[in-house]
């Protein structure tokens, strides 16, 4: 498994949740970890840094004053205050957050809208700035694609951790896990995609899962936790590439620790619009597939101090740090 | 997506074997393998200058030579040119790995490139060409000067400014030098060389079996030793192709050969005016993107179909008899090889079933080709085949992209590879 990466990470790893509303802290950090106010990043070797390639708000809502677009003001506050966080179905007063990239990135514009109260809460994106929205029904955008609903609630139970990172072009990833389990229990991964071709429009690919195992293959390539549009900006879906032995069937469930260099096989995860016209979208940066027979889940690479990568599931993923399941 | 190569791909298209009879059609294609990546021929505006290999030694059926003199018994030298001289020098400067610069000659053009030089008087053995072996000219420098490709070459000689040199054209197919017979008889065979950045390894081509269009194809990174006129030669850590047939015994082949410069190499034969429209004969040495402790990591796919070669069953079943490689412990043949390839679950599909070219843009897709080894106990992905990728299932045999006139790849079976001309099609 490689160490060194093509991004360079930007790490916020095992921040504990407050305990009396995980579910909007959840919310509230991944809001934070792409906007950078009020955390401590540290680099791949754990030394603090200043974070770059960040998101900005571009508006947003406390459920209780809707801004309006463009106007820049964070309603949900650098610090985490649970009461700007109001979820709520739409038609009723409610939180939501428009964020956008760097403009390296697109730019594009992230929609986080905490549309209920019990469940779900809906993740957009955009190439198009939102606009419109009150305190009782989100902004949209002529060309939004709805990557992913998500409920962030019933899956803490009071006591967890978060983890994320930004790369210093804005691509991220974030997760969640809870005190006692031994995996991940949601997560998401945003990019521009590498590989993408020249003439592809839309090659940002955002994937969520908020189940546990969260990286486990089946959710991977689940119909519904990959949000993309298509090349030209129709809709689309996408799924992952797999590979697989004409005689055994796909190689992960097949290929284990070398048992010659000990070595750790890997390769490049790839993704593919399944639906016509059929293409070959992509690539995650730095996150690939791993052999997992054999392989105890969340194996760090190298088993040092300072790990670079986790294994989970059927992944390799960056990391700078154990994670802490206490 | 328009490709961009890892690779530097050095080939010769559609080469038209002689047409006269099965016989010499036949002979002429194994004869065009050992010439290609030796760089015996070199058509006229190709450039094949890098990654060559060189004779170990050779047997014509007559004469078996011994490990190491480095004879070419395969063909005849080409003839000698106006230049000539006894005034040349071995020096460093030459810039293609594996060869030398000679000075002090005269004569030389930019159409010396492809030609040969033979050389004797030099006070180190190694400088000095072999019998019907000149060293092959890669660079022209000046009208004094070229380069040569003689690995094995020492720069300056004893006797630079007195070391004798003749020009000669390039070599020539004979067919009396093949001579196909079943071991135990009298037949032909030659060794190879890679370069050494390679391995090096070695293989050779075994004229056995008594049948003109088949041949063995052996290959180690152990040099070979022994082998007479009846018998080839043998190395401890080889691997042999036996009894497999690359021409349908007929009279009308076409083959093209792909070199990379660091000695990778593959060949795909068609038979158009037979009616045959696909290919017929695949030949990959392969050098997969693999781990550094990989003790063995050439691949070998080799295949005759008279219709159709490398469909996706050839590559990706481990129960295929077509391919070829050691465990990466090197101390055995490696057993339950495969090729991986892309699938989806959502379409419960191939991805090469579904796609022909992308949707979007009519390139292909760099769906990557990965070697797999899944016997228990020597379990490895023992890595990536640089610059061919998986390609679309129902594509028509020889489909290039993006275009026919220009083309940065072509289909052979369902594979995309680096030709970069259109190849003849029944």
């Amino acid at each position: 498994m490689a160490t060194t990466f093509e991004k360079t990470y930007q790490y916020v790893m095992n921040l504990a949740m407050n305990g009396s509303n995980p579910g909007k802290n959840c919310l509230f950090f991944l809001k934070e970890l792409l906007m950078g106010a009020s955390y401590t990043y540290k680099n791949q070797a754990q030394g603090t840094i200043t974070p770059t390639g960040l998101w900005t708000m571009y508006y947003s809502c406390d459920g209780t004053t809707a801004g309006t677009a463009n106007d820049g003001v964070d309603r949900w506050t650098s610090t985490f205050d649970a009461t700007k966080i109001v979820c709520n179905s739409p038609g009723n007063a409610h939180s939501w957050a428009v964020l956008k990239s760097p403009v390296g990135l697109g730019p594009v514009y992230m929609i986080i809208d905490c549309r209920d109260n019990t469940s779900q809460v809906a993740i957009s994106f955009s190439k198009a700035a939102p606009t419109g929205g009150s305190t009782t029904a989100r902004p949209t955008a002529t060309d939004e694609w709805q990557a992913s609903v998500w409920n962030p609630f019933s899956w803490f139970p009071g006591t967890g951790r978060m983890h994320g990172a930004v790369t210093t072009d804005g691509n991220f990833f974030f997760f969640f896990t809870v005190t006692g389990q031994t995996d991940i229990a949601t997560a998401g991964v945003f990019q521009s995609l590498a590989d993408a071709k020249a003439n592809d429009l839309y090659p940002y690919h955002f994937w969520m899962c908020g189940t546990t195992n969260a990286f486990a293959r089946g959710k991977l390539e689940a119909d519904g936790f990959a949000g993309m549009r298509t090349i030209a900006g129709g809709i689309g879906k996408c799924g992952p590439v797999v590979y697989n032995n004409n005689d055994a069937g796909t190689w992960h469930e097949q290929m284990q620790i070398d048992a010659v260099d000990s070595q750790i096989p890997d390769m490049p995860l790839r993704w593919f619009q399944y639906t016509a016209p059929y293409s070959l979208r992509g690539r995650w940066y730095d996150i690939r597939w791993s052999a997992n027979q054999n392989l105890p889940n969340m194996t760090y690479e190298p088993p040092s101090a300072i790990p670079a990568s986790v294994f989970t599931q059927c992944i390799w993923l960056p990391i700078n740090d154990r994670v802490n399941f206490t | 997506m328009a490709i961009t190569y890892v690779k530097t791909w050095q080939q010769i298209n559609n080469y038209r074997m002689s047409r006269t009879s099965a016989t010499l059609n036949c002979k002429n294609q194994l004869w065009f393998h050992k010439a290609f990546i030796k760089g015996d021929i070199s058509p006229s505006g190709l450039t094949l200058n890098e990654g060559l290999w060189t004779v170990d030694y050779s047997c014509d059926g007559t004469t078996a030579g011994s490990a190491g003199d480095g004879i070419d018994r395969w063909g005849a030298q080409g003839s000698t040119t106006a230049n000539s001289g006894a005034a040349a020098s071995i020096t460093t400067g030459a810039s293609i790995v594996g060869a030398v610069r000679l000075t002090g000659l005269t004569g030389m053009s930019a159409a010396s490139v492809g030609n040969c030089m033979t050389i004797s008087g030099a006070a180190t053995a190694a400088n000095n060409s072999k019998t019907n072996t000149p060293w092959r000219i890669v660079a022209y420098v000046s009208a004094t000067s070229v380069d040569i490709y003689n690995p094995a070459a020492v720069t300056g000689d004893a006797n630079n400014g007195s070391i004798t040199w003749a020009e000669r054209g390039q070599y020539t197919f004979d067919d009396t030098k093949l001579v196909p017979n079943s071991a135990g008889s009298a037949h032909s065979w030659i060794v190879l060389k890679s370069p050494a950045a390679l391995g090096p390894y070695y293989i050779c081509f075994d004229y056995t079996t008594g049948n003109q269009y088949q041949y063995d194809f052996v290959f180690a990174k152990t040099a070979f030793t022994g082998g007479t006129t009846l018998n080839r030669p043998t190395s401890t850590d080889e691997i042999a192709t036996t009894s497999l047939q690359f021409n349908r015994n007929a009279t009308k082949n076409y083959t093209n050969g792909l070199l990379a410069t660091d000695g990778t190499f593959a060949f795909f034969s068609t038979e158009p005016e037979s009616g045959l429209s696909g290919f017929s004969y695949a030949l990959m040495f392969m050098l997969p993107v693999s781990r550094a402790a990989d003790l063995y990591p050439i691949y070998v796919f080799r295949q005759y179909n008279a219709t159709t070669v490398m469909t996706r069953n050839d590559l990706g079943g481990e129960t295929s008899t077509f391919h070829f490689m050691r465990r990466h412990d090197g101390l055995a043949a490696a057993t339950g090889i495969s090729v991986l390839y892309p699938y989806n679950t959502n379409l419960n599909a191939l991805i090469n079933d579904v796609m022909l070219t992308d949707g979007q843009d009519g390139y292909f897709n760099p769906l990557d080709m990965y070697v797999f080894n899944r016997v228990a106990g020597y379990k490895s992905l023992r890595g990536r085949i640089v610059d061919f990728y998986w390609g679309p299932t129902n594509l028509p045999v020889g489909y290039c992209s993006p275009n026919p006139t220009s083309p940065e790849s072509v289909t052979v079976g369902v594979v995309w590879t680096p030709l970069k001309v259109a190849p003849v099609i029944g």
